[in-house]
């Protein structure tokens, strides 16, 4: 690539976006909201060996986030195992859910977890993600980099937002739902499957309205 | 399902090649469709997505491949199903590559570099990213000795004065920030319409206005031979007119313009005396449309309205502009209407003209530009959608004060494929509605447009009539009627154009 043009530009023309997730007051009316709007979403045949099937990846989310939150380093490990480079798409359904559970940690940091568990799973997180690292594609590998450093994706924010808002949970995961085939759903199952883990069940009964389940995607 | 003895398992890598995950999804699905596969997969060949395809007995025994190939997997019922299958997979793959739909090894240029590759012969650049990136994009085309149009707004006034000396510097064009319309060598650019050729060349300042002209004079059987766009802020005391200026350079040594015409709302009056001693020694007789100027005639030309700039250059083209009377008040009513003017317009110079013209007069009215920034709020221009402006007229037959409800309809390249049916739907429902409180509501209008713009204007017109607007040739006349309906001086005259402009 040649940048020799950008740096042509004086810096006062450059804009620097910072794309790192602030700690949000995560509601967790929306966590639970955004959690069974995501579970209407109906791809694959639904078996655990079905590999155009993303669904297994997502259902790891909650578990790969409470093992990071336990220092449990072993299970963190075996759990990205099963992730990196798993499922369908240019970025396989279980890095967009990887990517998914830094993006809910670095949100629901200051509100659902104390900042000292929060720093620490990221950092056993990262640690242990990047030795797999040869295991997926070049794209997903640049996702995975850019979020273990903290960085995401604008369409990451929006979701974030949903997070603090339970009005916005249906525009969020309508958006996501229009990311790619499954990446979009992944990414966000990733983000409130996590944090839904850590939000308090209001009451023993099952409460959420079941959404619609939406019909299969057709091969169009 | 048949016996797993007779199954056959093939598969097929593509070194390196991504395609999008709906694109993926959409392949594997319907190999699974065809009749005898069992089961397709299409995946990255990550180790995760080959453990899968093992557990699943979904993997050959050979098969090697890294995680940045392409896997196809077929079961089927037998091997020529599996071969089809995966030759038909592969053609879907190599389909989608050339209509470079679902690929992403993307075709399309995503920089001004990357487009000079692909067409080196490039002279221009047409820009139209968000407002804050633009001035980065037009400084890399000017750099690379292209001219710029830029339809991006929200660009800072430093930005741009500093881009148009770069571009002065370079003797390129930089046409705009905001800049609406242009046709180069016939070729158009933004919000134009078809235009035929003639002797005419257009500086504007102002996007519909250069329509308007363009399109009158189209109709008076002359023609353009340049539009030349420069952005709203040019003739302003703080861009100085650099672009106009450097615009009529070009014209003043092009042999296929032989009258020039500037458009712009009146200038800042230092640019203003500037720009008129610069016309006068151009060379070529000139037209000044300033829009709200008092007529005068001189070595330049001032007219105050976009239809008197059209007609004057028309004249000095030996092709005098006498519009006929497309329609009107058939009973030609002479009592002064009650209620007040509304004008809702989707092309802001439009809004202005109207304003001229109503003011001229004397009358009082209400004139909005519903393309401006306060109006638009985030929605796309209302030439591009006209639902916006279509809910107003609908609005407007509620509003009791309202006699008359003036609207223009821009037709043309980048503007909607059929405008005129929102609008007629809003104005049946706005009459509806004023006729059931014992009320007639009169809606005048003009078509912005010409012969051989692609939403047919001889249809757009039928279409507005039907619904009951008054249709005049232009919209300075349409103005002009209706002046004459709130002023109840309506004669049959009220239409005649500029019959003083015979060369």
């Amino acid at each position: 690539m040649d940048f020799g043009a950008w740096r042509a530009i004086p810096s006062d023309g450059i804009f620097r976006v910072d794309l790192r997730i602030r700690p949000a007051a995560v509601d967790p009316r929306a966590v639970r909201r955004l959690v069974a709007l995501l579970r209407a979403d109906q791809v694959g045949s639904g078996a655990v060996d079905d590999v155009m099937d993303p669904r297994p990846s997502r259902a790891l989310a909650g578990p790969l986030l409470r093992a990071a939150l336990a220092a449990d380093g072993e299970r963190v490990t075996h759990l990205l195992s099963r992730l990196v480079g798993a499922g369908p798409g240019a970025t396989p359904a279980g890095d967009d859910v990887i990517v998914g559970v830094l993006a809910g940690l670095d949100a629901a940091t200051g509100s659902l977890l104390p900042g000292s568990a929060a720093h620490a799973a990221r950092a056993l997180l990262g640690d242990r993600l990047r030795p797999l690292f040869g295991r997926t594609t070049t794209i997903s590998r640049h996702d995975l980099t850019a979020a273990i450093a903290g960085e995401f994706g604008e369409h990451v924010h929006l979701l974030v937002a949903a997070l603090s808002d339970p009005a916005a949970a249906p525009a969020a995961v309508a958006g996501a739902r229009n990311r790619g085939a499954t990446s979009g759903v992944d990414l966000a199952t990733g983000v409130a499957g996590s944090l839904a883990a850590l939000v308090p069940r209001p009451t023993r009964r099952r409460t959420e309205p079941t959404p619609e389940p939406t019909p299969q995607r057709s091969s169009a | 399902m048949s016996s797993p003895h007779t199954e056959t398992l093939q598969a097929k890598v593509f070194p390196r090649l991504y395609r999008d995950s709906v694109a993926l999804m959409a392949l594997a699905s319907s190999i699974e469709k065809r009749e005898g596969v069992l089961r397709a997969g299409a995946v990255m060949a990550t180790p995760g997505n080959l453990e899968i395809l093992g557990r699943s007995q979904m993997l050959p025994p050979d098969l090697t491949a890294a995680p940045d190939d392409l896997v196809l997997v077929v079961r089927a019922a037998d091997e020529a199903t599996a071969t089809d299958a995966l030759e038909a997979a592969e053609a879907g793959l190599t389909s989608a590559e050339q209509r470079g739909g679902g690929s992403s090894t993307e075709v399309a240029p995503q920089t001004i570099a990357e487009g000079l590759d692909v067409t080196g012969e490039a002279t221009l650049a047409t820009v139209s990213t968000p407002g804050t990136y633009a001035p980065v994009v037009v400084e890399q085309a000017l750099r690379q000795g292209l001219h710029v149009f830029c339809f991006s707004d929200n660009v800072s006034l430093q930005d741009e004065v500093r881009l148009k000396r770069m571009a002065v510097d370079r003797r390129l064009l930089l046409m705009g920030p905001d800049c609406g319309t242009a046709v180069l060598d016939g070729v158009p650019l933004g919000f134009a319409n078809a235009v035929r050729s003639g002797p005419v060349a257009i500086v504007a300042a102002s996007g519909t206005g250069a329509q308007e002209v363009s399109c009158l004079l189209d109709a008076a059987g002359s023609g353009i031979s340049q539009l030349i766009g420069v952005g709203g802020r040019d003739l302003s005391g703080q861009v100085g007119g650099l672009m106009t200026n450097l615009a009529l350079d070009l014209v003043a040594a092009d042999d296929a313009s032989e009258i020039v015409v500037v458009v712009s709302k009146p200038p800042a009056p230092e640019v203003a005396e500037r720009l008129l001693a610069r016309l006068e020694r151009l060379g070529k007789p000139v037209v000044a449309c300033l829009l709200g100027e008092a007529d005068a005639d001189g070595p330049v030309a001032v007219r105050g309205t976009l239809e008197g700039g059209a007609a004057a250059a028309a004249a000095l083209a030996k092709k005098p502009l006498t519009l006929p009377r497309d329609g009107g008040d058939e009973d030609g009513s002479s009592t002064p209407l009650p209620g007040r003017v509304l004008g809702l317009y989707t092309g802001g110079t439009l809004a202005s003209e109207a304003k001229v013209v109503l003011g001229r007069a004397g009358v009082q009215a209400e004139i909005l530009d519903l393309g401006d920034d306060q109006y638009t709020a985030g929605r796309p221009h209302p030439m591009i959608d006209p639902s916006a402006r279509a809910d107003r007229v609908a609005e407007a037959g509620a509003q009791r004060d309202v006699g008359l409800v003036l609207v223009d309809l821009v037709l043309g390249f980048g503007a909607s494929a059929d405008p005129a049916t929102p609008l007629a739907d809003a104005v049946r429902s706005a009459r509806t509605t004023a006729a059931a409180d014992g009320r007639d509501l009169v809606v005048v209008g003009s078509v912005c447009g010409t012969a051989a713009d692609p939403q047919d204007i001889a249809a757009q017109r039928r279409i507005l009539r039907e619904a009951g607007v008054v249709l005049q040739p232009s919209n300075a006349a349409a103005a002009r009627y209706a002046v004459a309906r709130v002023t109840g001086s309506l004669t049959t005259e009220s239409t005649q154009l500029h019959s003083q402009e015979t060369a």
